[in-house]
């Protein structure tokens, strides 16, 4: 039974690892650059979740809009404001301004709401059911199925809505997708809008069990970061798939290891990716298309 | 293009200086003895940023790699300081070109990943590998440098010896940049496929860069254990790393004068800085953005923009 | 109905066109020939709005659009079917002509002209739902002129249409060019297979190093000395 529960535990971790890391491909996918403040961003959405709640305590469900949308608009403050100057420039550029912006960020939080993690009371009673003999609780589970709705409408909202198909297009070919009269800027910036929309309530989901601080949105960003590069960065499947996974074999492993290389098995997982297998585990099964699209490229016919 | 020549001036100003106002001022020659560490460190940094355009946000593993080898070898085996000290950067230069060796295989911002982690990996070992290097409490009484008997304990001794360092560097470095090698690798930063196509072996020099980097890194690193004969991994986090960083972007990644300027700025911003604590990382989060948004060519950049409205030829771009 | 006057453009510092003049009657085939780097694509491009620093005068219908942003220019009616076609490669055939009626309201309409081209090209219809990417060229090509059809253009751009496609290829497509032209819309052709651009041109435009040196009916051209010397490699 303990193996379930490590599995439930890993799936609740991991469900918050695909969340953010669908923002690093998000963004990934339609600029080809990192955003590497977007833990910061998470751990933001934390904190102003706090004040929205202490501002309606009555209502939880106005806070989950309004602090998620709050960060959006910050993402694309950041964005208009430094990034894109530097979005046509060398790809690492944008990643030394958002890792400064990273530094900003945290310390910016510090200063506002000090340096003890803060948290609020859990959304939903704390007592673990059981179900099948396996306890569950329903904190978790209620982060869970947020988490995975909020999937499965970005799922929808790429594959089937107008904006949605033009984001696809922009990130696979940008100057065709130009030709086509999508506004390149604009797209960017909802990128950059659903991306902190997604942090801040990933932010929002952690605080009851991980308690929110200046200090976790740097620890998880990274976290987050490696379950979509072992997925596969700019594949919404694939992060999604990677952040699961992620979460399971730290979970298993701080289970029936030791919790002491919880982060190392990650780090160790990331540098295998990247060494066999850079474009993230998935790709292994997009290869066959990708494969095709390369040969018919150079084909006369 | 850029010759000792044009660095030289520079370094007879900082001697002066030091010699003139702030040799009887101990406070000052500290921080003096701190850029002088700190441009080697940038220097370091840079010839891997600047030159060949790889980021590395893990540069404090390399100084920390440095300080812990030969702050081991000169207090747990006695080998003399100054031995020691080029045992660490030869040993560092290594490990830059083992954490490196990815290069072959991935760029850009994954590479940034693997400094990264590798860095958090040096930390973790220099917390957690007690019998060797102490864990938390780190390392203490590390010998003063010496050569030959003759000890360089106070400040000044040690600033005359760190100001023979870092021209010595700096002096390789200019040599190094200005080579065929250099250039290649300028060439490689512009556009790795033309560099690849006109028979630069990219991947190879890469590696060197990451040599050379971990060696200047080393050294620093090095030259900090004896200056401050104290070492604790809570020294070599990531904000070390960040820090670096700052010092050879505000200063102008691909320049000389750039990482030095850049050490010195920044050396004392954070002693002006210091009341404000961990605060300090602040500002230098808004230097690293603001500087890469608004003045990727660093404050060489603009001092040379500055000087070409007052004089006619303009300065070609180096960077 | 497009007048360009004194069109400028340039890369950087690299100056790609030094002031040309030109115009598309309505109803035209109008083709641009030249060598590689003669400034056809980047003439397209300046048309289209997506050209970096362009000078001079672009007129579409009594309108100024040399300093419009492309989407507002293809909004206008002007589209282009760029150079290597540029399908969507991860997008299903039926998504990239949607992509190209990106800027119109999804109604019955778009509805209808999607189905119109599917007549046209019946097999793109088999494909539907088939990536852009697993098309072979010659569909892909016929895809990227469909979803340049899907904008409802008065005016079309071509930009080498005929790029890496095999010889019988070319000719269908250059057939479907002029069947294109006869239900109405204008192009704009710019095209290295000078011989088969200017049989199906009623005018023509050459272009040598960022200048227009030669114009004249396509006929015309066909038979003009020089042109037949430098670009139809005939003696």
């Amino acid at each position: 039974m303990i193996f379930f529960e490590q599995i439930i535990s890993g799936l609740v971790v991991g469900s918050i690892y695909s969340l953010l890391g669908l923002g690093f491909t998000m963004i990934f996918a339609c600029t080809k650059r990192i955003n590497f403040c977007h833990g910061e961003l998470m751990a933001l959405g934390g904190f102003v979740g706090l004040v929205f709640i202490e501002i309606f305590p009555s209502c939880l469900f106005l806070s989950f809009v309004v602090g998620p949308l709050t960060i959006g608009l910050i993402a694309v403050i950041i964005e208009r404001l430094f990034l894109r100057r530097l979005q046509e420039d060398k790809p690492l550029k944008i990643v030394i301004a958002t890792i400064g912006l990273s530094v900003v960020l945290s310390v910016v939080m510090q200063i506002i709401w000090g340096a003890h993690p803060k948290t609020y009371p859990n959304f939903i009673s704390e007592k673990p059911f059981s179900f099948i003999g396996v306890k569950i609780i329903p904190q978790n589970l209620f982060i869970f199925l947020i988490s995975i709705s909020l999937m499965i409408i970005l799922q929808y909202f790429f594959l089937y809505t107008k904006t949605g198909r033009a984001l696809r297009a922009l990130s696979q070919d940008r100057y065709a997708a130009r030709l086509m009269g999508i506004k390149v800027g604009q797209n960017i910036s909802l990128v950059y809008f659903i991306s902190g929309i997604l942090a801040g309530i990933a932010g929002m989901l952690i605080t009851p069990i991980y308690f929110v601080s200046s200090s976790i949105g740097s620890f998880l960003g990274l976290k987050a970061f490696i379950a979509a590069v072992i997925g596969g960065l700019g594949s919404v499947p694939g992060t999604i798939a990677g952040g699961f996974f992620l979460g399971i074999v730290e979970s298993l492993s701080s289970g029936f290891i030791s919790s002491k290389y919880k982060s190392g098995i990650s780090l160790l997982f990331l540098v295998l990716v990247l060494l066999f297998s850079p474009k993230g585990l998935l790709s292994i099964f997009h290869k066959v298309n990708l494969l095709k699209w390369r040969k018919s490229k150079n084909e006369k016919y | 293009m850029k010759s000792i020549k044009h660095v030289f001036p520079f370094f007879i100003l900082i001697l002066t200086l030091s010699i003139i106002g702030f040799i009887p001022n101990l406070y000052y020659l500290h921080l003096f003895n701190l850029i002088l560490i700190y441009s080697i460190f940038s220097l370091g940094l840079n010839i891997l940023t600047g030159y060949t355009g790889i980021t590395s946000f893990g540069h404090a593993g390399f100084f920390a790699l440095g300080a812990y080898a030969t702050a081991i070898l000169s207090t747990r085996y006695g080998v003399p300081p100054i031995l020691s000290i080029f045992f660490a950067s030869f040993l560092t230069a290594i490990a830059g070109f083992i954490i490196g060796l990815p290069v072959i295989r991935i760029s850009g911002i994954y590479l940034a990943m693997v400094t990264l982690g590798s860095a958090e990996f040096i930390r973790l070992l220099a917390l957690n590998w007690d019998s060797l290097t102490g864990g938390a409490i780190g390392i203490s009484n590390i010998p003063a440098l010496s050569i030959l008997g003759c000890y360089f304990k106070s400040e000044s001794s040690l600033f005359f010896f760190l100001y023979a360092m870092l021209i010595i560097s700096t002096f390789i470095f200019v040599r190094i940049t200005n080579s065929r090698f250099g250039k290649s690798l300028i060439a490689i930063k512009d556009d790795e496929q033309a560099a690849e196509s006109i028979g630069i072996p990219c991947a190879k020099n890469k590696l060197i860069s990451f040599f050379i980097s971990g060696f200047y890194s080393g050294l620093s690193g090095a030259l900090y254990a004896h200056f401050d004969r104290f070492i604790h991994p809570a020294t070599f986090t990531f904000s070390l790393s960040v820090l670096v960083l700052c010092m050879v972007i505000l200063g102008g990644m691909g320049t000389v004068f750039g990482s030095i300027l850049g050490a010195i700025v920044i050396v004392i911003l954070l002693e002006y800085l210091q009341p404000l604590g961990v605060y300090r990382l602040f500002v230098y989060g808004m230097i690293l953005t603001i500087m890469i948004s608004y003045f990727p060519q660093g404050l060489i950049g603009i001092l040379k923009e500055v000087s070409g409205h007052f004089r006619k030829n303009k300065f070609k771009n180096t960077i | 109905m497009l007048i360009v006057r004194n069109l400028k453009c340039s890369y950087g510092r690299i100056q790609a066109l030094t002031g040309i003049d030109f115009n598309v009657n309505q109803g035209d085939i109008v083709t641009l020939i030249g060598n590689n780097g003669a400034g056809k694509s980047t003439t397209l491009n300046a048309i289209c709005g997506i050209a970096p620093k362009v000078s001079g005068e672009v007129v579409f219908r009594k309108r100024r659009i040399e300093k419009l942003s492309s989407d507002k220019i293809i909004s206008l009616g002007i589209c282009q079917v760029p150079e290597g076609r540029r399908i969507f490669p991860f997008l299903t055939v039926e998504e990239n002509l949607l992509m190209g009626a990106y800027l119109r309201k999804y109604d019955k309409k778009v509805e209808k002209d999607k189905e119109m081209i599917y007549n046209f090209f019946p097999v793109l219809k088999k494909m539907k739902k088939k990536f852009g990417g697993e098309l072979s060229g010659g569909e892909q090509q016929m895809l990227s002129i469909g979803r340049g059809l899907m904008a409802n253009p008065d005016l079309l751009l071509f930009d080498e249409p005929s790029l890496g496609l095999a010889p019988f290829l070319v000719k269908e497509i250059f057939e479907i060019i002029k069947e294109i032209n006869s239900s109405g819309t204008t192009i704009l052709l710019v095209e290295q297979n000078a011989r088969l651009a200017l049989q199906i041109a009623t005018k023509g435009y050459v272009m040598e190093k960022g200048r227009i040196v030669l114009q004249g009916a396509g006929k015309e051209l066909l038979t003009n000395k020089e042109v037949r010397k430098i670009y139809l490699g005939e003696n």
